[in-house]
């Protein structure tokens, strides 16, 4: 096995709010990121996606996000372990984050040289007006006139604000790249040059990722390995081949089936019945199971553990085992 | 951006010429006869009638009103005072000094303590900080300013004797008017720097920030405190403009002879023409500040100096556009 | 299971708000305050040891005793039976004009915002005109003109404050009006009267709710303010501001007096804005911490 980057064992987070009581957002998440590599999170909206993210990063929100259990493993370096100081040094620096929404994560009153040259000031000891050059470059880099580096996020588009984001994320050359749906707030159009541009940056800077996405799509086009996450866990999880190819939780294979098929004939689309469970309120056994077609007593009552399918495929549902053990 | 300067100007005249017109009407529809009033019971007709024709006041009213207006405007002529004979003009470029310097040392002592405070609490939002800037914030915009100002007058000027107690004959007179003023503005100035910080503590570019690995100091500072400017602003602007009004009751309790003090003195005695200037007088100073207020936000904020610019932004964007395709 | 799970808890709008009310206990202090000096006021008759003006030059000046909870005035009244009935006088002052005015100031603002253009523009002009003045300083000009009085105290300062509510509700009711729902609302062809009480009104209901209740305390204090200056409610009246200012005199050598009345008002308009954040937080979670 190659060099992991990232090392994510039994990660567990919780929100704490006075209102709502403690909501379980990530549970028990452990997750491996080979060098170069990309991997997609994928899940529905609320599933604990962009919580994975920031706790990688510790940026969840105090005073109620809380780190639960777990370890995340930078290059072999327990981040929890780090000092404050220390954690400055790697975001932006060696790890760096793209935001869902392009439109509210730039300083609406800085220009968009300044924000970029910020994390190159931050993390490499060059003077001003290096960094207001290091910066046009960047912006030239992912498709920006350099002459627009004077200009406000206000006088961008949508798609230019995220390409925006993007060179500020990329600025220092990270080894990881985390991005929290980059596509999501732009038009389909725009969607693709994203992707392209990143996938293509990415090649050239040798970074690895993390692509966090709601979007089979953007996966297929993007990731090498997927997990998928239901309500805080790891329900499916191996290379990108055995999700599309040999899907096996109950919840992945609703996820294909609720995408539009154009070769098929069928008009309607399949979907999942009913909503995420409460996270604040989980069920005990399996937290798919109010939804799942295969449910049986067991689950209901179970912890279900993740097993090994095949080699590298690991997934958490007990009739996939009672399947093989009948073979 | 002097394009706009302009227009707000020439925007402020109606609005101005609306409330000389408003306070001319009102004092011309009070009840009761100033001449009457001035000349005493004894008075004889004739000279009754011969005091309102000095005065214009046997004009009609649109005259009166204009020749008022015209006055102020060609000469910066407020009248002649009823009571006093002397010319408004000149009572309240006399006053006014004084209301000002007052206005000024309490929003000094505002912005400062307010503003300083107010990132204290939102920083520990939540902590027993916070909880204690809460209750003296609630506690300074619920105290009347009169009473708080007779409280200050118990126990630093009567009991510590630290300050006298009324008057205006020195800096050492400033004190405890502006501290009763200022810990008011204090109040409401640290609420609203408060409220503004946390709004913009949770937007995404200051996450943005702490993943570039910036400092917490610095994304306080640069990134949140900048961004929350705008409502600090106007609350220091109004503050501002309050306290030149609000001397009115402060310079009642603490005898000090400003234009508010000249005000209410004029409105007790009748004396409509001082009333009147020095109404105006404050509302010209209050919409100044406003304006100033306005023109500020344009140094803060780069989309509403855009606005003022007006064209060059639909410039960008069509450029843009032009990129794009 | 999963059929109980998936039934929806409802509580109504006004259940909702109570209970995140009582939640804070700040705000339901600031209820309890209120209730107890509404109360009081009401029963004024009923509980004041004294009549209001009962004069008695041989105990005047008596500091506060068991006799006298807050001592006596210069004419020998006995300050806690005037703060009872003065109460009344403040609280009603405040009630009616705060009402009034946010009455008037949101159908103004209302019919502004909704009607646009010309409407819009003359109806904000006029109110422009009276907010180039500080609203205490409007207050003190209108009631130099209307003359003092309980009377002229609530005229002063309901029209002092009117264009603040109107301008408070014109922003909000701008933004909803180009809402799709609203536009749904044209589209079915509703009467604009319907589409206003039905459709745009509940939905900035709870800001007006809060400046109201805040707006109560800032119309007792200002019409202190002008009894204060010798213009509002005018002795043997014993409104608050009316009593302070009376009292100013004796600061010297009897500080009782002035503290009393004082604390009377500073205490009920805490009161208020107590109740005003805790409703705020309550009707908007967004402002939760």
């Amino acid at each position: 096995m190659s060099e992991n980057i990232l090392d994510i064992k039994n990660l567990s987070i919780t929100y704490v709010t006075k209102d709502l009581g403690t909501c379980y957002a990530v549970n028990d998440v452990s997750l491996s990121l080979q060098k170069g590599h990309t991997l997609g999170l994928v899940g529905e909206t609320g599933a604990g996606k962009t919580t994975i993210a920031k706790g990688i990063l510790r940026l969840l929100p105090k005073p109620q996000g809380h780190v639960t259990s777990g370890t995340v493993l930078f290059n072999g370096e327990d981040l929890y372990q780090k000092s404050e100081a220390a954690m400055r040094g790697i975001r932006g620096k060696k790890i760096s984050l793209i935001f869902q929404d392009p439109m509210t994560a730039l300083n609406p009153i800085d220009t968009v040289g300044e924000q970029i040259a910020e994390v190159i000031r931050l993390h490499a000891k060059i003077n001003k007006k290096e960094a207001a050059l290091r910066a046009v470059e960047i912006l030239e880099m992912v498709g920006i006139p350099g002459d627009r580096s004077t200009e406000y996020p206000h006088q961008f588009s949508g798609g230019m604000k995220q390409r925006v984001v993007i060179a500020m994320s990329l600025a220092c050359s990270p080894e990881l790249l985390i991005a929290d749906e980059p596509t999501t707030a732009l038009d389909v159009t725009i969607q693709a040059q994203v992707l392209d541009m990143m996938n293509d940056l990415k090649e050239r800077l040798g970074t690895s990722m993390i692509l966090i996405t709601h979007d089979l799509g953007v996966v297929a086009e993007m990731c090498d390995e997927v997990a998928v996450i239901y309500a805080g866990e790891v329900v499916e999880i191996g290379t990108a081949r055995d999700i599309f190819k040999h899907m096996s939780h109950p919840y992945t294979i609703g996820l294909f089936e609720s995408l539009p098929d154009l070769k098929s004939e069928s008009k309607r689309l399949k979907l999942i019945p009913g909503l995420m469970p409460d996270p604040t309120d989980l069920p005990k056994g399996c937290k798919f199971a109010p939804r799942c077609s295969h449910c049986t007593a067991e689950c209901e009552t179970m912890a279900i553990p993740l097993t090994e399918i095949t080699p590298g495929h690991f997934c958490r549902c007990l009739n996939l085992q009672q399947k093989e053990e009948r073979v | 951006m002097l394009r706009y300067l302009l227009k707000r100007l020439l925007a402020l005249i109606p609005v101005l010429l609306g409330v000389a017109f408003l306070i001319f009407t009102m004092m011309y529809f009070t009840p009761g006869d100033p001449a009457a009033m001035v000349l005493g019971d004894q008075a004889s007709e004739e000279q009754l009638n011969e005091w309102r024709a000095a005065r214009d006041l046997d004009k009609p009213f649109l005259e009166q009103f204009g020749k008022y207006i015209w006055g102020i405007v060609s000469q910066g002529d407020f009248g002649i005072s009823y009571k006093t004979g002397k010319n408004v003009t000149s009572a309240l470029l006399e006053r006014f000094p004084t209301t000002f310097v007052l206005a000024i040392a309490t929003c000094v002592i505002a912005m400062v303590l307010g503003v300083l405070l107010g990132i204290l609490a939102a920083n520990h939002q939540g902590t027993w900080i916070d909880s204690v800037l809460r209750v003296f914030g609630m506690a300074g915009v619920s105290m009347p300013i009169f009473w708080l100002g007779l409280l200050m007058i118990l126990w630093f000027a009567v009991d510590l004797k630290w300050f006298p107690v009324s008057g205006w004959y020195g800096p050492k007179y400033l004190v405890l008017p502006a501290l009763t003023m200022g810990l008011t503005f204090t109040a409401s100035l640290m609420r609203t720097t408060r409220s503004s910080m946390l709004d913009c503590i949770r937007q995404d570019y200051v996450i943005t920030a702490r993943a570039k690995g910036q400092k917490e100091r610095v994304i306080t500072y640069h990134h949140v405190f900048r961004n929350a400017l705008i409502p600090i602003i106007t609350a220091a602007g109004s503050a501002f403009g309050i306290a030149l009004c609000g001397a009115v009751i402060t310079e009642q309790v603490f005898s000090i002879p400003g234009l508010g003090n000249l005000m209410v003195n004029a409105i007790t005695t009748r004396d409509y023409p001082l009333v009147r200037g020095s109404v105006l007088l404050l509302a010209v100073s209050f919409s100044l500040v406003n304006l100033l207020v306005d023109l500020l936000y344009a140094c803060v904020d780069p989309r509403i100096k855009a606005q003022f610019a007006g064209k060059s932004l639909k410039k960008k964007k069509a450029r843009e556009e032009a990129t794009h395709e | 299971m999963s059929k109980e799970k998936l039934q929806i808890k409802r509580r109504s709008m006004f259940g909702e708000v109570m209970v995140r009310f009582l939640r804070k206990p700040i705000a339901v202090f600031g209820a309890v305050i209120m209730i107890v000096v509404v109360a009081l006021c009401l029963l004024a008759p009923v509980i004041a040891p004294y009549d209001y003006d009962a004069q008695d030059i041989t105990r005047k000046f008596t500091e506060p005793s068991q006799e006298f909870i807050c001592g006596t005035d210069n004419l020998g009244r006995d300050i806690f039976s005037r703060l009872l009935y003065g109460g009344r006088i403040s609280l009603m002052v405040g009630f009616v004009s705060a009402s009034v005015a946010a009455i008037l100031g949101v159908i103004l603002g209302a019919i502004a915002a909704f009607y646009g253009k010309r409407t819009d523009n003359i109806i904000m002009r006029i109110l422009d005109v009276f907010m180039a003045l500080p609203q205490t300083l409007l207050a003190i000009a209108i009631s130099a003109m209307i003359g003092t009085g309980i009377k002229g105290a609530i005229i002063a300062v309901t029209v002092a404050t009117i264009p603040r509510y109107a301008q408070a509700v014109r922003g909000p009711i701008l933004s909803i009006r180009n809402q799709e729902f609203v536009e749904a609302a044209f589209a079915i062809d509703a009467k604009d009267s319907r589409i206003v009480l039905r459709h745009i009104l509940p939905n900035v209901l709870s800001p007006i709710i809060v400046q109201v209740t805040m707006g109560v305390g800032n119309a007792i204090t200002m019409a202190a303010s002008l009894s204060f200056l010798g213009l509002g409610v005018q002795p043997p009246y014993p409104e608050w501001g009316a009593m302070l200012s009376a009292a100013r005199v004796y600061i010297l050598d009897h500080a009782y007096m002035v503290t009393f009345p004082g604390v009377a008002i500073a205490l009920v308009v805490l009161a208020l804005n107590l109740m005003g954040d805790g409703l705020r937080d309550a009707m908007d979670p967004r402002w939760k911490d």
